[in-house]
């Protein structure tokens, strides 16, 4: 497997967990937090983590349990096939499974992958416009996020080779009849793009729907201060200080439920 | 430098003054409050408060805690430079110290300031419609909602001045693009109008999604309406603090920590 290529972190940081048993805790906590948040229906989530320790076997939360009951213990190993390790039983898999998986072999540089079909996810993925540059929080991800409409029959080396096309060297996806994707170098990174993503896509389909229905433009900042803008947010992105506050989330979740550590 | 008075035992309350705990206590409650009705944005946005019998000294979020997890002795107090003058263990966000300095500089009545982006805010942001006095917390913003357009990430100080001039001497602001701005004399007022504000948004932007017309009302009825629930609010907002300070207390009472 390729090493990371991105040697960002600063002393002290947040890192993309080390160990197996410290990416099962952290994917776990990923999947409460998205249940905490309601941000998708129940069935609605794939995510994946790559484990530290044993190159081109993958974590993930199976299909069946909620996310509210995600623990660490709980979370299964899987091959690139989405094959288990113990049973050698394929999991049952709609689709979402497959592009998370595909992506994380695309991307040895990341720690995660998920994608949810949140309903704002969804209803930005089906627009020719896609995610529109009107909201700060858009500008994460504007001019850095590729659309996917992938053909599910296909063999699994032309899917990895689609998604790999469609995500480039960024971290986000609309993916047409699927939702939202994205990828994180930490997991903590991974949720918080998973938050903002689908959060302005939330907003976009509101401001849409009010103009659309009152016949007005939206307001859209010009192309230069759009620029500024993006190149800010991507700087945003990319600093440590974005997942400066990961702890705080682990902490939270230890407030109100301690069981996603079991 | 300001020299920083270091906090041993976590003794905040025993390094301030009782005017400065209280605030803090309110402060803290602010940001359960924001919590609880579910305006929050992960880590970001951020609320303050003057420190009382200051000019230049106010209190922010330790970042980057949560909302829920803020209490009156885990705030920062920061000056006008951007000093820390008390050490609480936690340092603040830039772009918070950046706004809400903006607030207390050009604003001596100001004595708390809030920055959110909810989504509907977010929504708004992005509409070029004035917001229509069609309940009683839109009604609140007739006529007193600035604007100021959107300039990239706030990091700029050149930006605080047009910040500023935009805002004039009116409490709530619209930024372009990004959410709101909303200043208020006390925390509880400046709660009030952030909460009436996101209200009022609701309302807006499910009116306009009808796609239907909306019915122009008199003008002279608009502003009689808006002087009467200001007054109304006024008389109200001590008690309606009380209860709402009540209700965090039930919920869970260590934001007075």
């Amino acid at each position: 497997m390729m090493q990371p290529t991105r040697q960002r972190w600063d002393s002290g940081a947040v890192m993309p967990p080390q160990t197996t048993a410290a990416a099962r805790l952290e994917l776990a906590a990923v999947c409460r937090l998205l249940a905490r948040e309601r941000l998708t229906p129940i069935g609605g989530a794939r995510l994946a983590a790559r484990d530290p320790e044993n190159d081109g076997t993958y974590l993930i939360h199976p299909a069946a349990p909620l996310l509210e009951e995600a623990h660490a213990s709980g979370l299964s190993a899987v091959n690139r096939d989405g094959i288990h390790q113990d049973t050698r039983e394929r999991e049952p898999d709609a689709g979402a499974l497959a592009i998370v998986l595909a992506a994380l072999e695309a991307r040895p540089d990341t720690a995660a992958a998920a994608l949810i079909a949140s309903t704002a996810g969804c209803v930005v993925a089906s627009l020719e416009a896609g995610l529109l540059p009107i909201t700060q929080t858009a500008f994460m991800f504007h001019g850095a996020i590729g659309i996917l409409d992938p053909d599910l029959d296909v063999d699994s080396d032309t899917l990895r080779r689609e998604v790999s096309d469609a995500l480039g060297d960024s971290r986000a996806l609309l993916v047409r009849g699927h939702g939202l994707f994205v990828c994180g170098d930490t997991l903590g990174q991974t949720w918080k793009l998973l938050f903002f993503l689908d959060k302005c896509c939330r907003s976009q389909i509101t401001a849409m729907a009010a103009a659309n229905a009152a016949g007005r433009p939206l307001t859209v900042p010009a192309e230069e201060v759009v620029s500024h803008a993006v190149a800010q947010s991507r700087g945003f992105v990319d600093h440590p200080r974005y997942v400066a506050d990961w702890p705080s989330f682990l902490d939270q979740l230890d407030l109100e439920d301690s069981s996603w550590r079991e | 430098m300001t020299a920083i008075t270091r906090v041993r035992n976590n003794s905040v309350r025993d390094q301030v003054t009782e005017e400065e705990w209280r605030t803090r206590v309110d402060l803290a409650a602010f940001y359960r409050l924001v919590a609880y009705h579910q305006m929050t944005d992960l880590v970001l946005g951020h609320l303050s408060a003057r420190v009382p019998g200051t000019t230049d000294q106010f209190l922010l979020n330790p970042y980057p805690r949560l909302f829920e997890q803020i209490s009156a002795s885990t705030l920062v107090k920061v000056n006008a430079t951007g000093d820390v003058l008390l050490d609480v263990g936690s340092n603040y966000d830039i772009p918070a110290y950046t706004i809400h300095g903006a607030i207390y500089e050009a604003r001596p009545d100001a004595g708390s300031a809030a920055h959110t982006h909810t989504a509907a805010a977010m929504a708004y942001s992005a509409l070029p419609e004035k917001i229509l006095p069609i309940s009683p917390k839109g009604v609140r913003f007739d006529g007193a909602l600035a604007t100021h357009s959107f300039e990239g990430i706030f990091d700029n100080p050149k930006e605080r001045a047009r910040l500023m001039d935009d805002m004039g001497d009116i409490d709530a602001a619209l930024l372009e693009n990004h959410g709101y701005l909303v200043c208020g004399a006390t925390v509880p007022e400046c709660w009030e109008i952030l909460y009436d504000l996101e209200q009022a948004t609701a309302a807006h932007l499910a009116a306009l999604s009808t796609g239907a017309a909306i019915a122009a009302r008199p003008r002279a009825a608009v502003t009689a309406d808006r002087v009467r629930i200001e007054a109304e609010r006024a008389a109200t907002r001590h008690e309606s603090w009380s209860s709402q300070l009540r209700l965090l207390d039930r919920l869970d009472p260590s934001y007075r920590e």
